[in-house]
């Protein structure tokens, strides 16, 4: 990964350490199992400044998905809790997809759901984010994290998480991003 | 750096380490795609509790390291400094061998123990330019809250970022790498 280019290209509502990181992860464990052009979706894309990212450094085929075009223009429209939008992105695909990144609700009923919706259709990664919020925001990915990583999957998943500890003496504004990826195999 | 892959069959080619087969993969696989992306070739690694010894190999096949174990005991194994990690005749020696190179990772996996971790933390952390790493953070209770305290206490540090990697097998949650990952030569 070229990480002078990565430096050039406009942030998400991300960590940018955080999210250095995480692509080059991405990038050595796709590379290892020969897939060249990985199929990522996007579960809430807002302003859809990741795309670039997996397009330029992952050489992915990348689907966003939001319930909203006020901020970009998603490829897929539509209530991801909807098995009709779920559907539209598999079309897309032409099947299943390589990654699955959930970054939709925060609310743990919601983050459930679409976890157990789209998850299933992921056959190597699911990332989470954020994993990391503190007390003063919704525990939806939080908790879904942890009860992933307490319940005993054999050895169906591996669990990989980065932290970015945000410098600040203010509890509140602390940790506020984390990435979690469950692996298949 | 080698261009041999970290796939199941290279790592099953060599010793195996006494590790979670999927964790220590996904570990060599996240190292090794670093080092590379910063164009070091040859990291030097350092390892305190080689055991068996068994991952000097995995380093030097899959990441063309300059490794140097460092263990107690050579009851197992060889290791390259026979000694007490935190004497510091064992320091003497170890940065002889390194001869003013900066140690690019560092695994602590001796005695653990809170306070024998936190030690080797300090001793050798400065030495480290990019990553260290602790072995057993979820199955050893007390290396696991050492990795928090890490946390906290670099929290006002914003080139930090702390990487974990955990898998489930037979049963038990283990056993847990944790990764300080300090990110230099970012481009």
């Amino acid at each position: 990964m070229d990480l002078k280019a990565f430096a050039t290209l406009a942030m998400p509502v991300q960590s940018r350490e955080e999210w250095r990181l995480t692509l080059e992860f991405l990038e050595g464990y796709f590379r290892n199992r020969g897939i060249e052009h990985p199929v990522i979706v996007e579960v809430g894309i807002q302003s859809n400044l990741q795309k670039a990212f997996y397009e330029r450094f992952l050489g992915a085929r990348h689907i966003g998905v939001d319930c909203s075009d006020k901020y970009s223009k998603p490829d897929v429209m539509g209530d991801a809790l909807s098995p009709a939008v779920l559907q539209r992105a598999l079309d897309m695909a032409g099947g299943d997809f390589d990654m699955v990144f959930l970054d939709a609700a925060q609310h743990y009923p919601e983050v459930k759901a679409y976890f157990d919706l789209w998850g299933p259709h992921a056959r190597h990664v699911i990332a989470l984010h954020p994993i990391y919020t503190t007390e003063a925001h919704p525990d939806g990915m939080r908790r879904l994290w942890r009860e992933l990583n307490e319940e005993n999957h054999g050895s169906e998943y591996r669990f990989v998480s980065f932290r970015h500890v945000v410098g600040s003496d203010d509890a509140c504004f602390r940790y506020q991003y984390g990435t979690g990826l469950v692996l298949k195999g | 750096m080698p261009n041999t892959k970290v796939t199941d069959e290279e790592l099953r080619a060599i010793d195996r380490p006494n590790q979670n087969f999927l964790e220590w993969k996904t570990f060599l696989e996240f190292v090794k795609t670093y080092f590379e992306n910063r164009g070091m070739t040859h990291p030097t690694v350092v390892e305190i509790g080689t055991h068996t010894g068994a991952q000097k190999g995995h380093y030097e096949r899959f990441l063309g390291a300059f490794h140097i174990g460092i263990d107690v005991s050579d009851k197992y194994s060889k290791p390259d400094i026979l000694g007490d990690s935190h004497g510091p005749e064992t320091m003497t020696r170890l940065k002889a061998l390194l001869k003013e190179r900066p140690i690019d990772l560092l695994f602590i996996d001796a005695e653990h123990t809170y306070a024998d971790a936190l030690a080797e933390y300090e001793t050798y952390g400065p030495l480290v330019t990019d990553i260290i790493a602790f072995h057993d953070i979820k199955c050893i209770a007390e290396i696991g809250r050492l990795f928090s305290d890490i946390q906290e206490r670099e929290r006002n540090n914003p080139h930090v970022v702390f990487l974990t990697i955990g898998a489930w097998q037979s049963g038990k949650y283990q056993v847990g790498i944790g990764m300080m990952i300090k990110q230099r030569n970012n481009g």
